[in-house]
């Protein structure tokens, strides 16, 4: 049988040429490099990074900055308001009396003493009624609080991710069971749980013994037990969807193989809700802190956090005096950080949506 | 349907179950009794007191005492001989161990109503700010008002209710007194607390009733109620407006329980005497009793709450089979 | 006078890369009564002239540059909100493309055909259930009654295309677009769709223009038939004159492509080499000419204008004659040679 096109019948060779060439030449693009451009586009999502890495830089080298000692008392009984920093800048009243310090950070203390002495910044935002200077302890306390989201973000990272994968990609049963502990341990009144246990981890035990594991460990951990649940939930239901899609399917018909597959098909698709969830996750976690923290349930003094200094500025407000910079500074902190996060998030949601028509 | 609330009903059991076991271990693993403070108690005294409070016994029977339904103590706990049941299942939450010669019964019945109150406070603002918030955002999207809504309602999801309650205060109670800064009695002690333990739902409410708005008018169903030549204000409110609902219904489950779960912080800042201080109060006081009691109160309304919500869900769209597991 | 004349429809859509044309220059005319097809590939622009002649485009991204669409002598273009809203639905009729979609997920079939009465009469809600039971009747639904209270997930895709119908129809428009109606469902289906579409014309003298991607069908359907590409008219006339004797190239190759039962099997299956040009970015000639065979150096300089071959031949009593309008260069000069001839 002969197979070749009657001429006339057919496109010439020119034509298909022509037209290949066309097809050739247009540029490729990646999913990736489409999101970077997206978001670079929206104002929101670069003023929000901008800040989040304005902030942890600073909390990495807070030591550094020639601050207050967050710890630093004084004995004045009542806070003192903001001096305006072109009232009064600096002074030499640096005291160098922090908690325990990890050897980084003692270093770090250390070079600052050298470098500036005796000099700090003055009491831009005021202090407490202990004396201490209020924008040494935000900036001092955004570390425990990034790190805690830090913790949080890593725990639902990995045993939420492998949770929910697992789950997803096992057979009904397995995943059934799997499913259903999260669920059980959902509807648990988890917060009550958490304040049952750090509440009498806290009260003094009655020989007066330290106490086997510390109490910020445990708040970690707890923080943790409770991140990863939705992160699963997500994961599962994404990769259910994924197994069944058509494109998997297809994948296997040509010969993929299962570590292909999850490689090239699953990790690419689970990846940008995996991030999106995580942006919404680190909000919560540096909320839920705050609540712990304002029942006396967070770090220990002379540690700062954002949930502390909330709740010092919360007590602090009362009919008789009104020291209004104390919830003040940490509101304004904490609600900039979390804005940005917020944004950020929606942002990333909106650039990683392959449906929208934008850019 | 009955198999839907026979299945609920068997989580629900679950669910209550797990709590109790979960509560009662970690109480009991912590080093030192209930009892014990700095001060040490006279040896007469304190076994008294143990024996009044079985703290005696061993631990298995302290916990069936407690999970009931049956009543093991010969004398009944306030020395009524008659007691034959007792126990959670028996609905008796056990007497206080802080508070002598109250039951948790008692505590409770006296302070949930005002939570209640409090909680249907801040629901109400959660809806009516969010509903119309998110109204406003979707049927005038990308201009100045819609800017400032999404602004706002992100600017309420990040700040924890504390730290709104004291800005309240401070402006709206001790900067211009307008409302009382605290305490508890007439409708205006409700107005900041309500205000402030809604306000993060408010939020969440009107995101999500924007986007479902937004994504129900861009449905293909929409146009062809526009082909039809139906008023835009009836494709709005009978078209798009029950499918753009449906999320908001669903996060009422979750809403609740973030609302009874942050009224422990708003109660405490407005000294406001609910159920939600009382756990509070309990927890650092190490009432155990009392601390597992207002645990279990919580679980139970959360979980009506979300079988409420479930149902609600189904008669809305007839898609939903309620059989079907989430 | 025509029930529908539109000139010079010109759509752009916004995006961040700037303004797309989608439509370039639309026009038809159809008469009281008429069917008129308009045949193109995806992305030709077919269904965003439809969408725009109702001006159901939303404004944001599209933008109707230029154009008049001429319903019973009223510029539907220039027309308020208000009194727009009482043409569309009453006198004109849409049937989408996806009766699974087009159709609100949680009203009743019955409160969905009641609303489009309802809307525009006033009338009291049972003579509206009644009307809207006899519709489905109209349309073939076994027990109309029962399906009233039905919602739409519970019939058959079919079944559901059927009601869409019945909706379009209930105010008695005086014409109907529909936007590839059977496309979203079985071939099968296909044929008794169109049977009921040409029933219902014939019996209520509705005016059809029909949108579709396959010009083999509509060659028994449509009195008149419209080709486009990329978002323009590339040739319109008498449908049995265009398949007889397709003028433009892109109409040519599109009649080859569909195999018959005479076509020898010695040969691959013809098809058009390449895809349609990116809206972005438009050629300057005619936007056919990268995959013409007959593609003249002058194709890629100069585009073409749409312009009369010739008139029908057959110009019957009291019909209004269409003349044969074909853009391209080529065939100007072969037709006219052939012509002279």
């Amino acid at each position: 049988m002969n197979t070749t096109p009657r001429k006339g019948e057919w496109f010439s060779d020119a034509t298909f040429e022509r037209v290949a060439e066309q097809l050739a030449s247009e540029p490729a693009t990646s999913l990736w490099s489409d999101v970077r451009r997206r978001l670079a586009a929206r104002a929101s999502a670069r003023w929000s990074l901008r800040w989040l890495l304005a902030l942890v830089l600073a909390s990495l080298f807070v030591p550094l900055l020639p601050l207050p000692s967050p710890a630093a008392m004084a004995l004045d009984k009542q806070p003192k308001p903001p001096v305006a920093p072109w009232v009064e800048p600096f002074n030499e009243r640096f005291e160098p009396y922090y908690g325990a310090l990890n050897p980084l950070d003692r270093a770090l203390v250390g070079v600052r003493q050298q470098a500036f002495g005796k000099r700090q910044t003055g009491p831009w935002l005021g202090t407490d009624a202990k004396g201490r200077d209020t924008l040494a302890r935000i900036l001092w306390g955004s570390r425990t609080s990034l790190l805690v989201a830090l913790f949080a973000a890593l725990t639902s990272l990995t045993i939420g991710v492998a949770w929910g994968a697992i789950a997803g990609l096992a057979r009904s049963r397995v995943d059934n069971a799997m499913m259903r502990t999260v669920d059980v341990l959902q509807s648990l009144p988890t917060i009550f749980l958490v304040i049952f246990l750090l509440s009498f981890l806290n009260a003094p035990s009655p020989s007066g013994a330290a106490r086997s594991v510390s109490r910020e460990t445990v708040f970690f951990l707890v923080i943790g037990a409770v991140s990863w649940l939705p992160m699963a939930r997500v994961v599962r239901g994404q990769v259910l969807a994924l197994r069944s899609a058509a494109f998997v399917e297809s994948a296997r018909t040509q010969g993929a193989s299962t570590s292909w597959i999850v490689r090239a098909h699953l990790v690419p698709n689970v990846l940008p809700i995996v991030l999106v969830y995580l942006t919404l996750t680190l909000p919560s976690v540096i909320l839920y802190e705050a609540f712990l923290s304002f029942l006396g349930l967070g770090v220990e003094a002379p540690n700062v956090s954002w949930g502390v200094l909330a709740a010092d500025g919360a007590e602090a407000i009362s009919p008789l005096a009104t020291f209004w910079w104390l919830p003040l500074g940490p509101a304004l902190a904490m609600g900039a950080t979390l804005l940005a996060l917020g944004l950020l998030g929606d942002a990333l949601r909106d650039a990683l949506d392959v449906k929208r028509s934008q850019a | 349907m009955r198999r839907f609330l026979l299945r609920r009903l068997a989580w629900f059991a679950l669910t209550v179950w797990a709590v109790i076991t979960i509560s009662f271990v970690l109480m009991r693993s912590v080093p030192g009794g209930p009892l014990s403070t700095d001060r040490t108690l006279h040896p007469t005294v304190e076994a008294a007191v143990n024996a009044r409070y079985h703290l005696d016994w061993p631990a298995w029977r302290q916990y069936l005492q407690t999970l009931g339904p049956l009543n093991l103590d010969e004398h009944g706990l306030l020395g009524d001989r008659s007691a034959v049941f007792g126990g959670i299942l028996a609905l008796d939450l056990g007497p206080s161990l802080q508070q002598r010669d109250v039951s948790v019964n008692e505590i409770v019945a006296q302070s949930l109503p005002v939570s209640a109150a409090l909680g249907v406070t801040a629901l109400g603002w959660a809806l009516a700010l969010g509903l119309a918030g998110g109204l406003v955002s979707a049927l005038r999207p990308g201009t100045a008002l819609d800017t400032a809504a999404r602004v706002l309602s992100t600017l309420g999801l990040s700040l924890p209710n504390f730290v709104i309650a004291s800005l309240l205060v401070l402006v709206l109670a001790v900067a211009f007194p307008i409302f009382p800064v605290a305490g508890w009695g007439s409708p205006a002690h409700l107005v900041l607390p309500g205000f402030a333990l809604g306000a993060p739902f408010a939020a969440y409410v009107a995101r999500l009733f924007r986007a479902g708005l937004l994504e129900a008018l861009s449905q293909d169903c929409i146009r062809t109620a526009r082909a039809k030549g139906v008023p835009w204000r009836a494709i709005v409110l009978r078209h798009a407006l029950p499918g753009a609902l449906v999320p908001v219904i669903s996060f009422l489950g979750p809403a609740a329980a973030g609302i009874l779960t942050g009224s422990l912080v708003i109660e405490r800042i407005f000294t406001i005497p609910g159920t939600g201080s009382h756990f509070v109060a309990g927890a650092l006081n190490r009432d155990y009793a009392l601390a597992m009691g207002v645990t279990l109160v919580y679980t139970v309304a959360v979980y009506a709450l979300n079988v409420l919500v479930d149902l609600a869900y189904a008669l809305i769209d007839p898609r939903v089979e309620l059989e079907k597991d989430a | 006078m025509s029930l529908l004349e539109v000139r010079n429809l010109r759509v752009s859509f916004a995006t961040p890369h700037g303004s797309v044309q989608a439509v370039e220059n639309f026009g038809v005319s159809i008469d009281a009564g008429e069917t008129v097809a308009l045949v193109g590939e995806s992305g030709s622009g077919k269904s965003v002239s439809a969408l725009a002649i109702a001006r159901l485009l939303p404004t944001p991204p599209s933008r109707i540059e230029t154009g008049e669409v001429l319903f019973e002598g009223r510029d539907l273009l220039a027309l308020g909100e208000r009194e727009l809203r009482r043409v569309r639905g009453k006198e004109l009729g849409l049937v989408f493309q996806d009766p699974t979609s087009s159709l609100h997920p949680l009203m009743t079939i019955g409160e969905q055909l009641e609303e489009a009465l309802l809307v525009h009469e006033r009338m009291p809600r049972a003579s509206a259930r009644q009307r809207a039971e006899w519709a489905l009747a109209e349309v073939g639904i076994a027990d109309p009654r029962a399906r009233l209270s039905a919602f739409p997930h519970q019939l058959s895709g079919g079944m559901r295309q059927r009601a869409l119908i019945a909706m379009a129809l209930l105010t008695r428009p005086k014409l109907l677009i529909a936007d590839e109606p059977t496309t979203a469902l079985d071939v099968t289906i296909q044929a008794s769709l169109f049977a009921l579409l040409r029933k219902v014309q014939r019996e209520h003298g509705t005016a059809l223009l029909l949108i579709t991607h396959d010009l083999a069908l509509v060659s028994t359907f449509a009195r008149r038939t419209l080709v486009m590409y990329a978002g323009a008219v590339v040739e319109s006339g008498l449908t049995s004159e265009l398949v007889a004797r397709p003028a433009h190239p892109y109409t040519r190759a599109l009649l080859r492509s569909v195999p018959s039962l005479s076509t020898s099997l010695d040969h691959a299956l013809p098809v058009i080499p390449g895809a349609p040009p990116d809206p972005s970015h438009p050629a300057l000639g005619c936007a056919f000419a990268p995959r013409c065979e007959f593609a003249l150096s002058a194709c890629h300089q100069r585009r073409p204008a749409l312009v009369a071959l010739s008139t029908s031949a057959s110009g019957e009593a009291g019909v209004r004659v269409h003349s044969r309008r074909v853009a391209c260069t080529e065939s100007e000069r072969t037709l006219a040679a052939e012509v002279n001839s």
